[in-house]
């Protein structure tokens, strides 16, 4: 128990990030995505959003294409395979912490593990 | 962050597909396209040469008509749902082994229903065409609201099965029923399709040029 607790503490900060986790949830369920809907979202703001979407593009965690639709431009982003896979690893390591809860603060805190 | 609010992200995000209504827009229009074939279908004079040509009509609409739907729906959206609210592209669904485990345990346990059902004489009325359509056509819908968190669609739904019984109780012919379950629905679907797409465009600005 006590060792699914600790593996809280290791857990990937990049995606840990409230911001950048949105995105990654984001891009998670779908091929691809584009700024502006990621933009709308998260609520972030463009220079926010731009920076968070810097970090993960550093980290290997994200492409980001630029491209053209007619003559509007369009920056999509895509979640690599190790993207991918750090985010199943953070939600498994999530789980894995919330079920070792015990049962009266599972309905509070199981749902809250706050970032 | 919270664990289920991750959930709903992702839940949101297979959600867009649906939040302009152009999909409804698009499979209603099928769903009446299906109901005049059948419909034609069942008024022509048999012998009649149009009526090979409907079925084969009506053969491609259900092969190639999910297709056509994806690719017209696709298409609306880049000029009308992308610039507004921005662009996604959804992965193709995978062979999941749950899921299939799921559908096939509802298409055996519909079809153990309908026999049991067509052996009592008194509920025989039951398994006809419409009735069955209703029912599988609710069923999707149920599912894809549930999954979705979409209450839109168990409203759908609901309608679905309704058509479904107030058609069979008609006890109309096998192909006039679904000719009604068809053409009925699909004008609900529409309906639901356009009033969504109202909210929608109501409620998303159009692009800004900087």
């Amino acid at each position: 128990m006590a060792d699914d607790f600790r593996s809280m503490i290791n857990v990937d900060r990049i995606i840990h990030e409230p911001a950048r986790l949105i995105i990654v949830a984001i891009l998670y369920a779908v091929e691809s995505a584009d700024f502006l809907y990621l933009l709308r979202e998260t609520g972030l703001t463009k220079g926010n959003l731009s920076s968070h979407l810097s970090r993960l593009e550093d980290a290997g965690y994200v492409d980001i294409e630029k491209t053209f639709h007619g003559k509007v431009p369009r920056t999509i982003c895509h979640l690599t395979d190790s993207g991918r896979a750090a985010f199943d690893d953070y939600r498994a390591q999530l789980k894995r912490a919330i079920n070792t809860m015990p049962e009266e603060g599972r309905a509070e805190e199981g749902s809250t593990l706050e970032g | 962050m919270m664990k289920n609010d991750i959930d709903k992200v992702i839940q949101r995000t297979h959600r867009y597909w649906y939040e302009d209504g152009l999909n409804e827009i698009a499979t209603g229009c099928m769903f009446v396209g299906c109901g005049l074939l059948l419909f034609m279908m069942y008024s022509v004079p048999p012998g009649s040469l149009l009526a090979p040509i409907l079925a084969i009509g009506f053969v491609i609409l259900v092969a190639f008509g999910g297709l056509a739907v994806s690719r017209a729906v696709k298409a609306v959206k880049n000029h009308v749902t992308y610039p507004r609210t921005g662009y996604v592209s959804y992965r193709r669904p995978g062979s999941n082994r749950r899921r299939r485990l799921i559908v096939a345990g509802l298409g055996i346990t519909l079809g153990m229903l309908c026999i049991v059902l067509s052996k009592v004489h008194a509920l025989a009325w039951l398994v006809s065409m419409p009735m069955v359509e209703g029912l599988i056509v609710g069923g999707m819908l149920l599912y894809l609201g549930y999954r979705l968190g979409l209450t839109r669609f168990y409203v759908l739904a609901f309608l679905s099965a309704l058509i479904g019984v107030v058609v069979a109780l008609n006890g109309f012919d096998d192909a006039l029923g679904s000719a009604g379950y068809f053409g009925g629905m699909g004008l609900v679907v529409t309906a639901s399709g356009l009033f969504t797409l109202r909210t929608y465009l109501s409620q998303s600005q159009p692009p800004v040029e900087e």
